[in-house]
């Protein structure tokens, strides 16, 4: 659309609602002609069609007599000089409204903070999922979402070591859940598809290929995998035998789920060092015979 | 359109303003007549309906005597000022009645009602009327304000300007968008030029 184009549409616009044709501005303008005609048609329809709106004229005298009857009556005119705002009757409910604000801004600060090692079923529970409910509705780029679900498995994952250690076993199951929930939202948005399969299921082109935070998801899974199933034979001892082999399960799904990622995000599982940290060896094993 | 309006009709208009600032009634009544028209047809434009439109362009000239003591042209043309409270009573109206604006027919219904045209005129100028309201709910809404400000409300470019609050430029981008926008929904392409109405051409 060009400028000079604008500027003689224009020019043709103020020549037809003088009076002018259609046909003098594209005699004007031979070289736009073809251009113009058509614009020119739909300016004038338009134009015609705002001319043709005619007004009432007892309506119109009608308003000149009630226009200048009340500039007769001398009607106080609008108070436009500046009042100062604490003294406009909007002040204080505005005033109040802004400690509210801050009080609650301050109050969820302080909650958030207090909230941030709860656990389900602690008081503060809620605060800490709706701030990660928020955090998440933020636009996002699909490597910071990517990063951010991998993040919150991790504090899930800790959050479930917690009640594995409380004992809560039917808790911790309903948040490894929300691991693996989280793990499969980090794998969708970094582009790998997890699956245990991968002969029947080959591993796509990476959306996130080459991005440096693909390295910092892997180190991230790697840190809290490796936090959340350190010492878990020793957990696993302070368990009551009858929930041992449950929690167990828990533990071992948990880290399953965390190296099918990895090995996904790697694309070689001999180089993933978190199958180092522990051999994959099943916990009922080394219990001795008499404690099962 | 704003083009009638030279050099000597705005210091008119600046003029009376002046004097309808120190309170002179006949120079309040010449601004009303100056200015009814195009006021009442950028109304009825943005309504699209004609009641409304009379009484909103009444509160328009009642606000402009409650507020023309505060007016300070300082480059900013007096058309502009008026057209912004129209349109931020037509806003107003919009958000009061909040529902659906009246069909196009009907907002037609009015057009040449009060004058002395024939049954054939007055149906093709309902007809026109509702084609071009129709059409112009396919624009934006910047579009929409400017082409009915330029063609309803008879600105010209710089009062367009001054009104919308964008530079002259980009107020005839605009009036070239929302036009080629009006061509596409009005004139459908391959429609023979003779459907035109001659005798204006």
């Amino acid at each position: 659309m060009s400028a000079e184009l604008e500027k003689i549409l224009d020019e043709c616009i103020e020549r037809l609602a003088a009076g002018g044709s259609v046909e003098a501005c594209l005699t004007r303008y031979p070289g736009h002609r073809d251009e113009l005609l058509p614009l020119l048609e739909a300016a004038w329809k338009a134009m015609h069609a705002a001319e043709t709106t005619r007004q009432n004229p007892a309506a119109k005298a009608r308003g000149l007599y009630r226009l200048t009857q009340v500039a007769s009556q001398d009607v106080p005119q609008r108070d436009h000089t500046r009042v100062p705002f604490w003294r406009r009757p909007v002040a204080k409910p505005i005033a109040f409204a802004l400690v509210t604000v801050l009080l609650v801004l301050g109050l969820s600060s302080v909650a958030a903070v207090r909230s941030s090692d709860a656990v389900p079923g602690d008081s503060l529970y809620w605060v800490k999922t709706t701030k990660e409910g928020v955090s998440l509705w933020l636009p996002k780029s699909d490597a910071d979402r990517a990063e951010m679900h991998a993040h919150l498995a991790g504090d899930r994952g800790r959050e479930m070591r917690v009640l594995v250690e409380r004992g809560r076993l039917a808790d911790a199951e309903q948040v490894l859940v929300r691991v693996r929930y989280h793990l499969a939202r980090s794998a969708d948005y970094a582009g790998v598809v997890v699956t245990v399969g991968r002969a029947e299921m080959p591993a796509p082109p990476r959306k996130l290929q080459g991005d440096p935070r693909i390295g910092i998801i892997r180190i991230t899974l790697e840190r809290d995998g490796e936090v959340v199933i350190a010492r878990r034979t020793e957990i696993a001892g302070r368990i009551p035998h009858h929930n041992r082999e449950r929690a167990q399960r828990i533990l071992r799904d948990f880290e399953l789920s965390y190296r099918v990622m990895l090995t996904e995000l790697e694309g070689d599982p001999l180089v993933n060092p978190f199958w180092r940290v522990e051999p994959a060896v099943p916990f009922d094993l080394r219990i001795p015979l008499d404690e099962r | 359109m704003g083009g009638k309006d030279g050099a000597e009709v705005l210091a008119r208009i600046d003029g009376l303003v002046a004097q309808a600032q120190s309170g002179d009634k006949r120079a309040l009544a010449a601004l009303y007549d100056h200015f009814y028209d195009r006021i009442y047809r950028y109304v009825s434009f943005k309504t699209g309906n004609p009641a409304e439109a009379e009484d909103i362009t009444e509160v328009v000239f009642l606000r402009m005597l409650e507020s023309i003591k505060f007016y300070k042209p300082q480059g900013f043309p007096f058309s502009s000022w008026l057209f912004r409270i129209a349109h931020n009573l037509v806003v107003d109206h919009h958000r009061r009645r909040a529902r659906d604006m009246s069909s196009p027919l009907e907002a037609a219904s009015h057009v040449a009602g009060h004058s002395a045209v024939s049954p054939d005129e007055q149906m093709d100028v309902k007809f026109a009327m509702a084609e071009v309201n129709e059409a112009m709910e396919g624009l934006t809404d910047l579009q929409r304000e400017v082409i009915t400000l330029r063609f309803a409300g008879g600105l010209s470019v710089q009062e367009t300007a001054r009104a919308v609050g964008k530079k002259e430029n980009a107020v005839k981008a605009l009036q070239h968008a929302g036009i080629r926008k009006l061509r596409g929904i009005l004139i459908p392409s391959g429609r023979p030029v003779e459907s035109r109405p001659v005798g204006t051409w």
